[in-house]
C-alpha cells in the first residue's frame, strides 16, 4: 500500500526505548494520522480521538520496553488505541447532535431518531460517507476488525496476535465482515464500481 | 499493505479492499488539516513525560504518589504554579429562566451536542470560541474559555476535559461539584469562582468554599486561595492568590449575555 505509515527503522526504535524524545517524535509522526483516523471513525468524536491518541503515544512511551521491537510497535499501538476507544465509547456512548439556533438563544435538537451517526460530520466525500455507513452497521467487533486491517494496516497475523485469534479465524471473519459491508451498500442501490470511479 | 502481509490470505473481494484502503487514506489524511498541530503538542507531552523515571512494565509515574510529593516541594514548581494562577471572581446574577440549561452568549463557534434530558450535554468551543452557559435555572453559570470543552452530566455535576471554565454557583444553592482528570471539586460553602485549566487543574476560590480532591489527598479552598493539582499523582497545593481579577473574556461574556455595558467588573462591589 502506497499510503502506508512511514516505517520506523530499528535504530529510531532503539533510541525510542531509551527514551529520546525525537526519536518518540518521529513516532508519532509516522503514524498520528492513522491513529486519529481510526479513532475518529470509532469514537465520532475530533476531540476524544485527539484526545485518545495523545493518551495512546503517552502510554507507548511510558511502556516503551515492553514493546518488543520496531514492527510490533504499530500493532501494540492500534491495539491500545482500539481498547481506549472501546472503553471511551462504553464511558461516552455517542450522543445526539443538537445545533444552535442563533436567533432564538437556546437549543434546537436537529438529530431525529435514527438519524445519522455522529461521525456524519466528519464526512469528506458522498463515498466515504456510505462507507462510513456501511461499516456503522457491522457489529462492533466485525467493525474494529475492519477498521484495524485498514486503518492500522495490520497484516492478519498481526490482527490474529492482537485480537488473540487464529489466523484463519482473523481471515475468515475479516472477509465476512467485508461481504456484509459489500450487502449493506448493495441494498443502497449504491454501486462499488461507482464508488471506486 | 506490509510485508508480513504477503502471507495474507489476501482480500476475497477487491473492490471492497480497495474501497476501504481508499477511505482508510482520505480519513486519515484529512487528519492532518483537523488535528494540524498534534505531533507539535505530543512533542510538549513527551518532554514533560521524559523528566520522569523511565517507565517500565507496570510502573507508571503518574499514579505513585511518593514521587509526586518530592515533586510539589520543588521550588520550580511552585513558582510555575504561582505564574499560571489567576484570579476569580463571583459576578454573576443571571436572571432565573425556565429551562434547566440555556446558552446565553456565544463568541465564535460553539459546539452543543446531547441534551440534559439524555444525560450528558457536551459544549465545546473552537479556537476563536466562548460561549455563557446557565445551568439548573441559572443558579450556575458557566464561562467556557477558548479551545475547551466540558460534559454537563447533571444540573449538579461537570466533567471539564479540555480548556477554562470559570464557574459561578449562587449561595444556598445544591450540591455542585467539577471533575477534572486530576482531582474532583466540590462545592462546601456559598457563592464560589473556579478556574480550571488543562492540563493539570487550578482552583481558585474568590469567596465561599471548596473541596478539591483527588487520589493522593484532599484541601480545603477558602476565599482568596487556589488549589493547583498538575497531575493525579500530585497532592493539591494550596496557595494564596493576590489580587484577582475577572478576565475581559469572561467579562465581555457576560456584558453580552446581560446587556450590560460595564466595562470591568471588581469583586468587592459584587454583593
Amino acid at each position: 500500500m502506497t499510503d502506508q505509515a512511514a516505517a520506523i527503522s530499528a535504530e529510531t526504535f532503539r533510541r525510542f526505548q531509551q527514551g529520546d524524545e525525537d526519536a518518540a517524535v518521529q513516532i508519532v509522526t509516522a503514524y498520528h494520522r492513522r491513529l486519529l483516523g481510526y479513532l475518529c471513525v470509532q469514537t465520532g468524536n475530533q476531540e476524544a480521538a485527539d484526545d485518545l491518541a495523545q493518551e495512546v503515544f503517552l502510554a507507548a512511551y511510558q511502556q516503551r520496553h515492553a514493546i518488543r521491537n520496531e514492527k510490533a510497535l504499530k500493532a501494540w499501538l492500534f491495539t491500545v488505541a482500539s481498547r481506549k476507544a472501546a472503553r471511551s465509547l462504553r464511558r461516552n456512548p455517542p450522543i445526539q447532535l443538537v445545533e444552535h439556533d442563533d436567533s432564538r438563544g437556546d437549543l434546537v435538537a436537529s438529530a431525529p431518531d435514527g438519524a445519522s451517526p455522529p461521525w456524519v460530520s466528519l464526512h469528506n466525500t458522498q463515498a466515504d460517507e456510505q462507507v462510513r455507513q456501511a461499516l456503522e452497521a457491522l457489529p462492533p467487533v466485525d467493525r474494529d476488525l475492519v477498521m484495524l486491517r485498514y486503518f492500522g494496516e495490520l497484516s492478519i497475523k498481526e490482527l490474529a496476535d492482537a485480537l488473540d485469534m487464529p489466523m484463519g479465524t482473523v481471515g475468515v471473519k475479516l472477509g465476512r465482515a467485508l461481504a456484509k459491508m459489500k450487502t449493506h451498500l448493495e441494498k443502497q442501490g449504491i454501486s462499488l464500481g461507482d464508488l471506486l470511479a | 499493505m506490509s510485508e508480513t502481509e504477503r502471507d495474507d490470505p489476501g482480500p476475497q473481494d477487491e473492490q471492497m479492499d480497495d474501497l476501504l484502503r481508499r477511505f482508510a487514506r482520505e480519513t486519515s489524511e484529512a487528519q492532518g488539516d483537523a488535528h494540524g498541530d498534534f505531533a507539535a503538542r505530543m512533542r510538549t507531552r513527551l518532554r514533560e513525560q521524559s523528566r520522569r523515571p523511565p517507565g517500565q512494565k507496570g510502573q507508571v509515574a503518574e499514579t505513585k504518589c511518593a514521587s509526586a510529593r518530592r515533586r510539589r516541594i520543588s521550588p520550580l514548581l511552585l513558582a510555575a504554579a504561582a505564574l499560571v494562577l489567576v484570579a476569580a471572581v463571583s459576578f454573576l446574577m443571571l436572571r432565573r429562566s425556565g429551562p434547566a440549561g440555556t446558552l446565553r452568549h456565544q463568541v465564535g463557534t460553539v459546539t452543543v451536542e446531547g441534551s440534559l434530558e439524555g444525560g450528558d450535554l457536551r459544549l465545546t468551543t473552537a479556537a476563536a470560541g466562548r460561549c455563557l452557559y446557565g445551568l439548573d435555572g441559572e443558579r450556575i453559570a458557566l464561562f467556557l474559555n477558548e479551545d475547551s470543552s466540558l460534559v454537563i452530566a447533571s444540573p449538579g455535576e461537570i466533567q471539564l476535559d479540555r480548556g477554562e471554565v470559570w464557574i459561578t454557583v449562587r449561595p444556598k444553592s445544591g450540591p455542585f461539584a467539577v471533575q477534572t482528570a486530576e482531582a474532583r471539586i466540590d462545592v462546601i460553602g456559598t457563592v464560589f469562582s473556579v478556574r480550571l485549566a488543562s492540563p493539570g487543574t487550578t482552583v481558585m476560590v474568590e469567596s465561599g468554599r471548596v473541596s478539591v480532591q483527588n487520589g493522593c489527598g484532599i484541601v480545603g479552598v477558602e476565599a482568596g486561595q487556589a488549589a493547583r493539582v498538575p497531575n493525579r499523582a500530585l497532592e493539591p497545593v494550596i496557595e494564596i492568590v493576590e489580587n484577582p481579577a475577572v478576565p475581559d473574556w469572561a467579562w465581555e461574556l457576560y456584558n453580552g449575555a446581560t446587556g450590560a455595558n460595564q466595562e470591568r467588573y471588581y469583586p468587592s462591589s459584587h454583593k
